[in-house]
C-alpha cells in the first residue's frame, strides 16, 4: 500500500528526476507520480487542478523540490505554493531535495513550513524519513 | 634523414601523451559502464529508437524536456524476458524501459541470471541487495510487487542509473543514458 496518494518530483535535471522516480517506485511511495522539470509547469498543473476540479484529490500530498532551478528557484516556488490554500488543506508533505548544504539555504529553508531538507542524492535513509513523515 | 630528438620534441610528445591519458581517464567510467551494460543486450544504445519503433504521443506528459517517445514490441523477447521496449529522449538523456507483461514467475530463472549479471557489473545495489535470492523468487512467484534492485550510482555520476522491479504492469528494467 503506497504511503502517499500522489507525489510531485520537481528537478530541472532529467537524470535526477529519473533516479528520484526510481526510488519512489522502489518503495511504492505513491500511487501517482508527477514528474516536472519546469517549475512554472508544475505550478500551472497545481493551480489548474485547484480551479478545474474544485477538489484537492488530484493535488500531490508529497512534493520533492529542487532549489536551484532556472526561472523560479525552490524558495520562489514555495512562495507561490503558499498562495494556494487547497494545497495547505491537503496537508501536503514538502521536502527540499537539493545538492546545496549551504548554511544560508538551510537557514532560508527554516523559514518555510517544510517537512524536511534533504541533501542529494536521495538514499535509503532519506526515503525512510519521507515514509515516516507520511505516518505522522 | 635522421630525426634529431630535441628537448622541444620530447616536451611535445609528453604533453600529447598526458592530454590523451587524461582524456581516456575522464571517459573511463562512462565508456566502460555503458559498454559493459550494452553487452547484455541485442541492440546498441545509439541505434535506438530506429525506424521499427512506433512514436507515442507526448502531449500531456509533464516532462518539459521530453522530445520524443517511441515504443516497439520485441520478437524474439529481449534476454528471453522482455516483450516491449520504450525509449524516451529527455533533454540530453535517453531513457530506456524494457517491459515484460507476462507472468514473471515463468521467467524466474532468466530474471535470476539477469540480476546476478547486473550485480557482477555494478556490485551491491543502493539498498545493499546483491545476488538474486529465494526472497526475490518468492515475490515473483506470488506475482506481487518486487522491489528488485536499484543502482543510482550517486558516487560515480557518469555510470548508468538502472532499476529492475516488478509492479502491476509486470517486470520492468529501466535505465537512463546521458549524452553529456
Amino acid at each position: 500500500m503506497p504511503y502517499y496518494q500522489s507525489v510531485l518530483l520537481l528537478d530541472d535535471d532529467p537524470l535526477v528526476n529519473f533516479v528520484n522516480n526510481q526510488w519512489v517506485k522502489k518503495h511504492r511511495l505513491a500511487n501517482n507520480i508527477l514528474l516536472y522539470e519546469d517549475p512554472f509547469q508544475a505550478l500551472a498543473f497545481i493551480k489548474a487542478n485547484c480551479l478545474q476540479l474544485r477538489s484537492s484529490q488530484q493535488l500531490p500530498d508529497l512534493l520533492l523540490l529542487d532549489i536551484d532551478m532556472p526561472g523560479l528557484n525552490g524558495f520562489e516556488f514555495l512562495d507561490q505554493l503558499a498562495q494556494i490554500p487547497e494545497l495547505a488543506q491537503k496537508d501536503a508533505r514538502i521536502f527540499l531535495l537539493t545538492s546545496s548544504n549551504h548554511p544560508l539555504d538551510q537557514k532560508r529553508a527554516a523559514q518555510y513550513p517544510l517537512t524536511g531538507y534533504i541533501v542529494k542524492p536521495l538514499e535509503e535513509q532519506q526515503i525512510q524519513q519521507i515514509i515516516k513523515a507520511s505516518l505522522v | 634523414m635522421m630525426q634529431t630528438i630535441s628537448a622541444k620534441n620530447i616536451f611535445h610528445y609528453l604533453t600529447q601523451w598526458i592530454a590523451k591519458t587524461e582524456y581516456l581517464l575522464s571517459k573511463k567510467y562512462s565508456v566502460s559502464s555503458t559498454q559493459s551494460l550494452e553487452k547484455l543486450f541485442s541492440f546498441q544504445f545509439h541505434q535506438i529508437p530506429n525506424n521499427f519503433f512506433l512514436p507515442v504521443d507526448i502531449d500531456g506528459f509533464s516532462e518539459s524536456q521530453l522530445q520524443s517517445y517511441h515504443r516497439m514490441p520485441l520478437n524474439p523477447l529481449e534476454l528471453g524476458i522482455f516483450d516491449t521496449i520504450e525509449v524516451k529522449m529527455i533533454g540530453a538523456s535517453k531513457q530506456v524501459l524494457l517491459r515484460s507483461r507476462e507472468n514473471s514467475a515463468l521467467k524466474g530463472a532468466l530474471v535470476k541470471t539477469l540480476v546476478n549479471e547486473l550485480h557482477r557489473l555494478y556490485g551491491k545495489d543502493d539498498t545493499g541487495y546483491a545476488l538474486f535470492t529465494s526472497r526475490d523468487e518468492a515475490c515473483l512467484e506470488k506475482g506481487a510487487y518486487w522491489s528488485g534492485r536499484l543502482w543510482q550510482h550517486s558516487h560515480s555520476a557518469k555510470q548508468v542509473p538502472l532499476n529492475i522491479y516488478a509492479d502491476e504492469e509486470g517486470l520492468a528494467l529501466t535505465f537512463m543514458l546521458s549524452n553529456e
